[in-house]
This record gives C-alpha cells, sequence and structure tokens, in this order.
C-alpha cells in the first residue's frame, strides 16, 4: 500500500523533479551545506570530555 | 522566565519534539485535494480557479520552457499565503518569520534560474548585466552595479518576506500589549489603541497575501529573464 503510494506520487513528481528542478537542487544542496556548518560548525560529534 | 518582544518568533517545541514540522504542514492538511470528479464540490472549484488564474496571470509573460514551474511557483504561492495568513491567528507560528526558510526558499530558487539561464542561453544571460543604451564610459561600472545587484536578489528575496511579516507581527504585539495596560488606565486613549490595532491587522492580513504574492512574482520574472 505505502509502496503504491509512492509509486503514484513518484509518477506525479518524478518528470519535475528529474528534469526542470535539477537546477533547484544545487542550490538545496549549498544551502544544505551553509545550514550543517552554521548549525554544527562542520563538527559531527561534539567532542566528550 | 523573563519574556522579550522576540518570544513569538521562537521555534516551538514540545518536551524537545520541534513542532515547526507541524506548521510547515498546515498548508497541505488545509487545501483539498485534487479528485476525479467531472464536477466538484464548491471548495475545490474556487481552489482550482484561484490556482489556475494565478498560473495564467504569472506565466503569460514567460516563454513556454519557462511553463515547466508552473507547478512550483504555484505550489510556492499557496503555502506561503497559507503560512502568513494563519501566522495572524492568535498564539500561531509563523514559520515565514525564519530567515532561515526565506532564505532557504530563495537562494535555491533564484540560483536555479541563473544557472537555467547560464546554461540554455549564456549570452543573453550575460547580456542581462549590460542595459540597452549606455553610454559607453559608464559600461564598466554598470556591469559591476549590475552583477551586485544581480548577487542581491536571493538576501533581497529571503529579507523582504522575512522583515516584512517579523515587523507586522511585532507591531501586533506592541500594540496589543499597550491596549491591555491603557484599558484599565486610560479607557479614552485604549479606544484610540483599540482602533490603531484594528486597522493594524487589517494591513497585515494584505501584507501577508502581498508579500507572499512579491516573492513569486518577483521569481517568475528572474526566471523570465533567463528563460
Amino acid at each position: 500500500m505505502l509502496l503504491g503510494a509512492v509509486r503514484r506520487w513518484w509518477a506525479q513528481v518524478g518528470p519535475y523533479y528529474t528534469k526542470p528542478y535539477r537546477d533547484v537542487f544545487i542550490g538545496v544542496g549549498i544551502m544544505t551545506i551553509i545550514y550543517y556548518k552554521i548549525s554544527y560548525g562542520g563538527k559531527l560529534k561534539k567532542p566528550s570530555h | 522566565m523573563t519574556l522579550s518582544l522576540f518570544n513569538q518568533f521562537l521555534s516551538p517545541s514540545l518536551m524537545w519534539i520541534p513542532l515547526a514540522a507541524i506548521a510547515l504542514a498546515l498548508p497541505w492538511a488545509l487545501f483539498p485535494h485534487q479528485t476525479t470528479r467531472w464536477v466538484n464540490n464548491r471548495l475545490l472549484s474556487l481552489q482550482s480557479w484561484f490556482l489556475g488564474q494565478f498560473t495564467q496571470q504569472i506565466f503569460l509573460p514567460i516563454n513556454s520552457p519557462g511553463h515547466k514551474w508552473a507547478l512550483l511557483l504555484a505550489s510556492l504561492m499557496l503555502f506561503l499565503i497559507t503560512l502568513n495568513t494563519a501566522g495572524l491567528l492568535p498564539y500561531t507560528f509563523t514559520p515565514t518569520t525564519q530567515l532561515s526558510m526565506n532564505m532557504g526558499f530563495a537562494i535555491p530558487l533564484w540560483l536555479a534560474t541563473v544557472v537555467l539561464g547560464l546554461c540554455t542561453q549564456p549570452t543573453q544571460a550575460l547580456g542581462h548585466l549590460l542595459p540597452e543604451g549606455t553610454p559607453t564610459p559608464l559600461i564598466p561600472v554598470l556591469i559591476i552595479i549590475e552583477t551586485i545587484s544581480l548577487f542581491i536578489r536571493p538576501i533581497a528575496l529571503g529579507v523582504r518576506l522575512t522583515a516584512n511579516l517579523t515587523a507586522g507581527h511585532l507591531l501586533i504585539q506592541l500594540i496589543s500589549s499597550a491596549t491591555s495596560v491603557l484599558l484599565s488606565v486610560l479607557p479614552a486613549v485604549a479606544t484610540f489603541t483599540i482602533t490603531l490595532l484594528f486597522l493594524l491587522t487589517l494591513l497585515e492580513v494584505a501584507v501577508a497575501m502581498i508579500q507572499a504574492y512579491v516573492f513569486v512574482l518577483l521569481l517568475s520574472l528572474y526566471l523570465q529573464e533567463n528563460v
């Protein structure tokens, strides 16, 4: 049921995500990196003392 | 706990569970989905009419390759207008007061228009950096100015939406707290502040809708230049 819902969703939005919105994903990636750097300062784990 | 005027803008959480996700999912929950019926009910017909009119209005000046962005810009408009207007209700959280969210929309979408323009028509996209009819001595200065204005665009887009909504919410809080204090002390002055608060609320409803429209309109203009 869940897989069917995902397939139906992808059938509707897949043509958009794979072609016209590729340029948007560049900006999404850049923003993800910027937010990660701001939120965590580039560190994955907090140093344990 | 000492509260300041800016506490209303804190991202809400309940026992360390962030509730901002519920606020962001509200527009999806509020609007009915399309059905396969030939004639829908009144609400769905009104929604379809509004979306059709809006999309037609926005995409009239854009060339046909840009029409692929219709779904993105129409859904963005509906999302922003719902978040902005729902945030005017008491005790609600407005996600669009957060600069992080607005920049998260502005930068990727602006960058997408620039990348699209540079990939499909690089000469024309670079030609936008120099307006037609520029006197020759001014060309170097104007190219620098146009480049700066190009890079200012996403910042302006994000900050415009944030600042308008934040300022509106702050004003409402200030005037309503002044009213509640004055009601017991100087009722005559309180009637003036109540009237002011009513007019301000009307203004904020208009600003909420206009700012969402302006955000999407500017993105469509940037798309129009590059497609």
